[in-house]
């Protein structure tokens, strides 16, 4: 069984940062460092949380809803053509109302959907509890630092001057 | 006065005491609202059994007392989504106790709104033919009609408002969710979907609701927008307006506004929030309301005075039948409301207090409502073609609907309060800390902490 890694606790937002910076500084890969806290911290987060698609995510829901809207008006109006006293069937100003609405609804479920898919929810957490948030106190913030050997381990230690619980 | 922020603790504890203990108040406000509530469902039901001709609603006055609810709680979900979209894109701190109150506002307001068009049918079990849907004739809704737009952009706004509301509760559920046991924990644990608050975690979800402000503000204004269309589509005297779209949206977020602050008051009392929300976000909320009543007041000017100056005999009977005729009481009581006590308690600095800004937030929401009913039932009691000329009563059947659906409002209230934390408290938390640490947007060069603990 792998370990289940380095975990440090620190009681302030300024210490995590730090905490985080050394090991950044070790070339601990960004992928193996988790940071679990009760507020984000937003300098922490972009130094470890890699690249977001989200705006893919909501374009991709934006095209497909212009193409669900255009064809639920524009369409549907063709399938049954009802008398419209000369007016045209498909009028563009009506299918772009209801084009547009459709866009923005499934540009907002895309967005839902890609926040879940990138944010890793809808997932159960770790058997081991490393990182479980319900281990935590209201002001504490943990590290989890992955794929660390023991001997790496005492070099953090001691360079950062940890204290061992 | 500098008071020391509170701490994480502090926070979540004064936040979740509401969750967590349940007082005789609660059960006290359930029973009475439910109690009116339960009378408007029974009257909705008398009314569907006896047909629509129980209420007063008769040719020529089609659209009566549930299409101005429908109008006003459309105007009054603008109060949330939007206002809180506006503050957090032009990131104002002070936002971060209000943003829930607001967003669930806006929630309840579309759930209530969207539902008076239903009541408003002779045969309300036949909605479901709005849902664009192939019935067995391959007939579709038709999308011309400004009706279906309305079905489109309210159930956008609806889920767009959902997302907007839930997104930024997932971390508070997580927490609620660790300090529960037993069904409740198993409860919150699905609602808050597996959140552990992880740095990828609140990155995502900072971009995810910040992309959302971004989509909701069109959207809403889109709402309001198609509503008035539902009216300026029509060559009807005083409604075929080419203003009557902005007119709307202005209309909806003074009145949400005003709905707002009166949300805010009552909670801070109830729920003993005064350490959260402070006389500076009723004084910020107060100088928005002050300016959006201007803003009303200039549409309604603009609105009257080219009716008046157009000469136009058919809109001159609207006209005069609202300014001195059979409803100038209720024309002059919405300018009251609207317009003359908001520039009282909110123009003189020293009575925009809570009880000032609340006391003009009531009679802005009362003067809006009235607005509502003057849009749409003096232009309807006088058509264009003279001999159909008529007027308009409630009768008992409307009005106790209407009192039930400000129960049912205040009654999702309550129980939102009783299950979610009604301010976001990691906004608070972050915004508490944003206070007394500049975030430079990097990250420190590595140097000891103080007092980090190591597990191995």
């Amino acid at each position: 069984m792998s370990p289940p890694g380095l975990r440090i606790r620190c009681a302030t937002l300024d210490e995590a940062r730090r905490v985080v910076s050394l090991l950044l500084s070790r070339e601990i890969p960004p992928k193996n460092i988790e940071v679990v806290s009760a507020e984000p911290i937003h300098d922490v987060g972009a130094a470890i949380s890699g690249k977001s698609r989200l705006p893919v995510f909501v374009i991709s829901g934006a095209g497909l809803g212009i193409a669900a809207g255009y064809g639920l008006a524009a369409a549907t109006a063709r399938l049954y053509p009802i008398n419209t006293g000369g007016m045209p069937i498909v009028s563009p100003l009506p299918v772009g109302i209801v084009t547009y609405e459709m866009m923005m609804l499934i540009a907002i479920l895309f967005t839902l959907a890609g926040m879940l898919w990138e944010g890793k929810l809808l997932r159960k957490q770790p058997r081991d509890k490393t990182g479980a948030t319900d281990t935590l106190s209201d002001d504490e913030i943990l590290i989890v630092v992955k794929g660390v050997s023991a001997e790496e381990t005492e070099n953090l230690r001691a360079a950062a001057g940890l204290r061992t619980a | 006065m500098n008071r020391l922020p509170p701490s994480n603790k502090q926070i979540n504890e004064d936040l979740l005491r509401p969750i967590l203990d349940t007082t005789w108040r609660f059960y006290a406000a359930v029973l009475i609202l439910g109690s009116i509530l339960a009378a408007a469902i029974l009257t909705f039901a008398y009314q569907v059994y006896q047909g629509i001709g129980v209420t007063g609603k008769n040719w020529p006055v089609m659209w009566n007392l549930y299409i101005t609810n429908f109008v006003f709680w459309i105007g009054i979900s603008h109060a949330g989504t939007l206002i809180s979209a506006i503050l957090r894109l032009t990131k104002a701190t002070w936002r971060r106790p209000i943003t829930r109150c607001a967003e669930a506002i806006t929630v309840f307001a579309l759930l209530i709104g969207s539902m008076f068009p239903i009541v408003h049918l002779g045969r309300p079990w036949l909605f479901y033919w709005l849902v664009p849907y192939p019935s067995e004739r391959m007939i579709w809704p038709n999308f011309r009609s400004p009706l279906m737009w309305d079905f489109m952009a309210i159930n956008t706004y609806l889920v767009g408002s959902l997302t907007y509301l839930y997104l930024p509760m997932v971390p508070d559920l997580a927490t609620i969710r660790d300090r529960s046991q037993g069904l409740r924990r198993r409860i919150y644990a699905v609602l808050s979907l597996g959140w552990r608050g992880t740095a990828t975690q609140w990155d995502r979800l900072e971009r995810a609701i910040a992309i959302m402000a971004v989509i909701i503000v069109p959207v809403a204004i889109s709402v309001h927008t198609i509503v008035s269309w539902d009216f300026a589509m029509t060559l009807n005297p005083m409604w075929k307006s080419t203003i009557f779209g902005p007119y709307f949206v202005v209309g909806a977020i003074f009145s949400g506004i005003a709905a707002l602050i009166l949300a805010m008051a009552v909670l801070r009392r109830v729920l003993r929030l005064e350490a959260y929300l402070e006389p500076l976000h009723f004084d910020n909320l107060g100088k928005l309301l002050l300016t959006m009543s201007c803003l009303w007041f200039y549409f309604t000017f603009a609105e009257y005075l080219t009716v008046w100056y157009n000469n136009e005999p058919h809109e001159l009977v609207v006209f005069w039948s609202k300014v001195s005729g059979r409803y100038a009481p209720l024309f002059w009581s919405m300018i009251a409301g609207c317009f003359v006590v908001p520039m009282i308690f909110l123009g003189i600095r020293r009575l925009r207090t809570i009880p000032g800004v609340a006391l003009a937030s009531l009679t802005i929401v009362i003067g809006m409502w009235l607005e509502r009913f003057l849009i749409i039932v003096p232009t309807l009691a006088n058509p264009r073609l003279p001999f159909v000329r008529g007027g308009y009563t409630p009768r008992w059947v409307e009005v106790t609907i209407t009192i039930g659906t400000f129960a049912y409002f205040g009654l999702l209230y309550v129980f939102f309060t009783k299950l979610f934390p009604i301010i976001s408290m990691w906004e608070l938390k972050e915004g508490y800390h944003a206070r007394s640490h500049t975030v430079t947007g990097t990250l420190p060069v590595a140097d000891l902490p103080a007092s980090g603990r190591l597990e191995t």
